[in-house]
């Protein structure tokens, strides 16, 4: 069984380089998840929150090793991500939430990307698009035997870079980085 | 014990407390009150329920020691501002933000010159960690897209149903490229 | 500018960190968050709108709490409940040994406190921002985006818990 791990990344600090960026708030690719209330904050087993300057710093210091990753994430705003693992806990609850969630994006102009609904699972993709540009990306996504997700993305998008950056990645097992340097 | 058929020891147990705080439609109260006054048991549980809302409500508020609020405003003056050294790595995310805060407001100081190299380091373990949770979300995009984008591709473009500037978008996302798997 | 952010902080300074206090069990850290959100209210100063103050610092409390259970989580692995440090317990316990009701008082109290530890969210924060602090049901609403109505519910209900929790408490003592 998977060790649950957790890993909360907070920007605490303002650029002080002083960029006045646009409230991420008001970006019309964000979602706020925490309004949502699709799962309990305290029961996720990964949490992950990455705001706009450190995800250019993630961007600067991925450039030379890993480019198309580093190219993705140069143009993203924020980052959030929530799992919650549903052994042991009524999953239809969640379903539903879920499928509101869906609901809630389609009010507000989200356009469905995918929807598929498998053996009791359900992924959803919904983009928010202006025009051409795709300012935003969110990921609904319910496996009863093992957990339901959420992912928003919002930034410059292009789904296909995204999609072909993330489908060449192992999911990884997220591990705390060691504070020391690790012995050569 | 039931002296009142209409009205168990579980019912009064659930209303007990929106019965101590003037919360129950009057003939729900009467009806508890009447028990209550006829079951040893509840009216225990009432004394309880009593006890522990009086218990709660002398617990007391205590002040922030003042050396706390009294650093945050130095801070705010530009002042150096020694942090108490703690052993848990929360601690310099908060001396960060402090020793940010003294830059703002013009502190050009001794303390943020002797932080420098510390705040260096902090920063590098924020974007290690950053990098790693980042690459979580676009692999767990891109297993979610993988998974459901081959399956799903033909029956979605049949039924139509998916508009069709994002069904462009899907089927791309669905194209594997030619590269190894990056482990990492 | 400062005089007014000092009045502030120490206006609201026992309200944000008796509600940490309670909620993390852990004088240290309750300093810690104190601290944080007294900066992160420094640098918001200008966008917080006066009238919401209150439940905004409460708001950003808790969270920072939580953020800070959660890391403490994965560092230990230990759970997420705690008992209160005997620090802590000792000085909101009504302390010192002394006659039998005293001491029965005394250990009621650290019962108490113990059960408060372990109902979880949302009945904690909001029989604490309640009972404890005694603020109106509205404002404990804001501070926790949810309607009033659901606030007299979670009290209620989190009241329930504590009492059941510490009746399961004296049928293990009597065992």
């Amino acid at each position: 069984m998977r060790k649950p791990i957790v890993l909360v990344t907070i920007l605490l600090f303002l650029g002080a380089a002083g960029a006045r960026a646009q409230k991420l708030e008001s970006q019309p690719g964000y979602v706020p998840i925490e309004e949502l209330g699709l799962f309990p904050a305290d029961k996720l087993s990964v949490e992950i929150n990455i705001d706009a300057p450190l995800l250019r710093m993630v961007a600067e210091s991925t450039k030379r090793e890993d480019p198309g990753f580093s190219a993705v994430l140069a143009g993203l705003r924020s980052i959030k991500v929530q799992v919650f693992p549903l052994k042991g806990v009524d999953a239809d609850v969640i379903k539903t939430k879920i499928g509101r969630s869906a609901h809630w994006l389609e009010d507000r102009g989200w356009v469905s990307m995918l929807k598929v609904r498998d053996q009791g699972k359900e992924t959803y993709i919904y983009l928010k698009q202006a025009g051409d540009r795709i300012d935003g990306l969110t990921l609904l996504s319910f496996n009863p035997e093992e957990e339901a997700v959420v992912i928003n993305i919002v930034g410059r998008i292009d789904p296909a870079q995204i999609g072909r950056i993330g489908q060449s990645l192992n999911l990884p097992q997220l591990k705390k980085v060691p504070a020391t340097r690790k012995p050569e | 014990m039931r002296p009142n058929d209409e009205f168990s020891c579980a019912n009064a147990s659930d209303l007990l407390e929106a019965y101590l705080d003037g919360d129950l439609p009057p003939e729900e109260a009467d009806l508890l009150r009447e028990h209550l006054g006829s079951c040893a048991a509840c009216a225990a549980e009432r004394a309880l329920a009593e006890r522990i809302q009086r218990e709660l409500r002398s617990l007391p508020q205590p002040d922030c020691p003042p050396e706390v609020i009294e650093r945050v405003v130095r801070a705010g003056r530009g002042e150096v501002v020694p942090f108490p050294s703690r052993d848990r790595t929360s601690r310099p995310r908060i001396a960060a933000a402090a020793a940010v805060l003294a830059l703002a407001v013009g502190g050009g100081s001794l303390f943020v010159h002797l932080q420098q190299q510390h705040l260096q380091q902090q920063r590098e373990r924020q974007v290690a960690q950053a990098t790693q949770e980042a690459r979580f979300a676009l692999a767990y995009l891109g297993r979610a897209t993988h998974k459901v984008g081959l399956d799903v591709r033909d029956e979605v473009l049949q039924k139509r149903l998916v508009i069709p500037t994002a069904r462009s978008v899907s089927r791309s996302l669905s194209d594997l490229p030619d590269e190894p798997r990056k482990e990492f | 500018m400062l005089t007014a952010f000092e009045d502030t902080a120490h206006r609201y300074q026992r309200r944000v960190y008796s509600f940490a206090r309670y909620l993390l069990s852990s004088r240290e850290e309750a300093e810690d968050v104190t601290q944080e959100v007294l900066l992160r209210l420094w640098r918001h100063r200008q966008g917080v709108d006066e009238e919401r103050l209150g439940s905004w610092l409460l708001r950003v409390t808790r969270n920072a709490c939580y953020d800070l259970l959660r890391k403490r989580r994965s560092e230990t692995a230990a759970g997420f409940t705690r008992v209160f440090d005997d620090e802590a317990a000792q000085e909101v316990a009504s302390g010192e040994p002394g006659p039998q009701d005293q001491a029965e008082a005394s250990d009621f109290r650290r019962r108490l406190l113990a059960a408060l530890t372990e109902i979880g969210e949302p009945y904690k924060s909001v029989i604490i921002l309640r009972e404890v602090q005694g603020l109106p049901h509205r404002e404990i609403g804001e501070a926790l985006g949810i309607p009033e109505a659901t606030v007299r519910v979670h009290l209620h209900r989190g009241r329930r818990r504590l009492r059941e929790r510490l009746n399961e408490d004296v049928h293990h003592a009597t065992e």
